[in-house]
């Protein structure tokens, strides 16, 4: 009797474990803002210290991601205001001038702003085989015996923007007559573009490329 | 599934095995500390370990077997700036979510220090084998998934306690270590295992009996 008593103990320890198990796999849901990346990168050996104007367009360029062009989601310049003028407030707080008539004033550097967005489709993919023995009635019977669940698969899409602004050299006269400019300092702010919070969420990931690049 | 697979049919040649000597079953759960290069990554105890071994006695004093235990680390991270990310000058503010999962499928050959109490049965044992290893790094929407296959091993030392000569709890510390792969650095992991062990089959009682 005893050992039929441990038995049904280790039975139900058992059981427990894998309840315990089963519900401990950790899956912690993140708010929307909490997947916001900010990336800044600048050229070490730039002299930062020697800018005292800047010149900004009015409008944030839209681009298209080349490596997804099924998906790319044009950005309608809805945030253009949100992020040029907080851009302005903070290249202020470094002393920069912001140049607007370039025949009185040479500027040191030009900042682009474009923007991208692109739709991301993912798959939850369900395999059958772990539904085999749990609807052991559909499809109905075929002549073995046999049945099972058909795989399904459920789609969902989320949007990915990116803001990215780039700071160019103005003062190397050589870098202007190639092709390729050089840049100097970049951000970029990235992150989905779902909630009702975005032109916060773009100030603060704008504050934020500011915070993290102290040589500016 | 593949795993889950190979861990069926070890079991149920192990089962099988047990018709002919006395076979046994161990259920276990318990922390595990990652060491090493694993702390390098995650620097966080684990609860979420699990272990299934079966196998049989050769002799009184011998059993060889097969496990297979699960061992999922997870750390999130707070909203922080990483720099110079790889040596770069570039600097990333976001947060981090970290997955290590270890799926070990050992062969196990276990030796019982004989006591005069076969009650009481402290044991040293090793395992060998292939490590699945799965690692996931989320960063903002990001998620960077390496999956691998290291071959490891671990010593081990541990007791069982016979309340009769089919039941018994049983605790254990092992070592886990895998070596490194082309993908990932190497696992390693002190692991604590409270487990149940049930024995079956066999004409001779080799653990109980003397």
């Amino acid at each position: 009797m005893r050992k039929l008593q441990l038995s049904i103990l280790g039975f139900i320890t058992t059981l427990a474990m894998m309840v315990v198990l089963a519900g401990c796999y950790p899956d912690e849901s993140a708010s929307v803002d909490e997947l916001d990346i900010v990336l800044t990168n600048y050229d070490s050996t730039y002299n930062f210290g020697g800018i005292t104007a800047y010149i900004m367009p009015d409008t944030v360029i839209a681009i298209l991601d080349p490596d997804n062009p099924d998906n790319n989601f044009e950005y309608k310049h809805t945030y253009d205001s949100v992020i040029l003028s907080e851009l302005d407030k903070q290249f202020g707080l470094l002393d920069y001038d912001r140049v607007t008539d370039t025949l009185t004033t040479k500027p040191d550097v030009g900042v682009l702003v474009s923007a991208v967005s692109t739709t991301y489709v993912g798959y939850y993919y369900y395999d059958w085989y772990y539904y085999w023995g749990w609807y052991p009635y559909w499809p109905p019977y075929y002549g073995s015996g046999y049945s099972y669940y058909y795989p399904w698969a459920t789609t969902y899409n989320y949007q990915v923007g990116t803001v990215i602004v780039t700071m160019i050299d103005l003062k190397s006269n050589a870098a202007i007559q190639t092709d390729s400019v050089s840049v100097v300092w970049m951000g970029a702010i990235n992150g989905l573009v779902e909630g009702s919070n975005i032109q916060t969420r773009i100030k603060n990931g704008i504050d934020q490329m500011f915070i993290q690049s102290p040589y500016l | 599934m593949k795993k889950i697979r190979y861990v069926f049919i070890v079991v149920f040649l192990l089962m099988t095995a047990s018709l002919f000597a006395q076979g046994y079953f161990l259920i276990g759960y318990g922390p595990s500390i990652p060491m090493g290069k694993s702390s390098d990554f995650i620097d966080k105890t684990s609860w979420r370990t699990f272990n299934v071994e079966a196998g049989a006695f050769v002799t009184k004093n011998l059993s060889v077997g097969a496990a297979f235990s699960w061992y999922g680390s997870y750390k999130s991270y707070p909203y922080q700036t990483y720099e110079n990310i790889q040596g770069t000058t570039i600097t990333i503010t976001g947060r981090q979510w970290r997955y290590d999962n270890l799926y070990p499928l050992v062969a196990v050959v276990k030796y019982y220090i004989p006591l005069k109490n076969m009650d009481f049965r402290p044991y040293i044992g090793v395992g060998l084998g292939p490590y699945f290893v799965n690692r996931s790094l989320d960063f903002g929407v990001y998620s960077l998934t390496e999956h691998s296959t290291q071959f490891g091993f671990y010593p081990q030392l541990g007791f069982s306690y016979w309340f009769n000569s089919g039941f018994a709890l049983s605790l254990d510390g092992k070592y886990n270590y895998s070596l490194e792969s082309k993908d990932l650095s190497a696992h390693s992991n002190i692991a604590i295992n409270l487990g149940v062990v049930w024995k079956f089959g066999g004409k001779q009682d080799f653990t109980f009996t003397e």
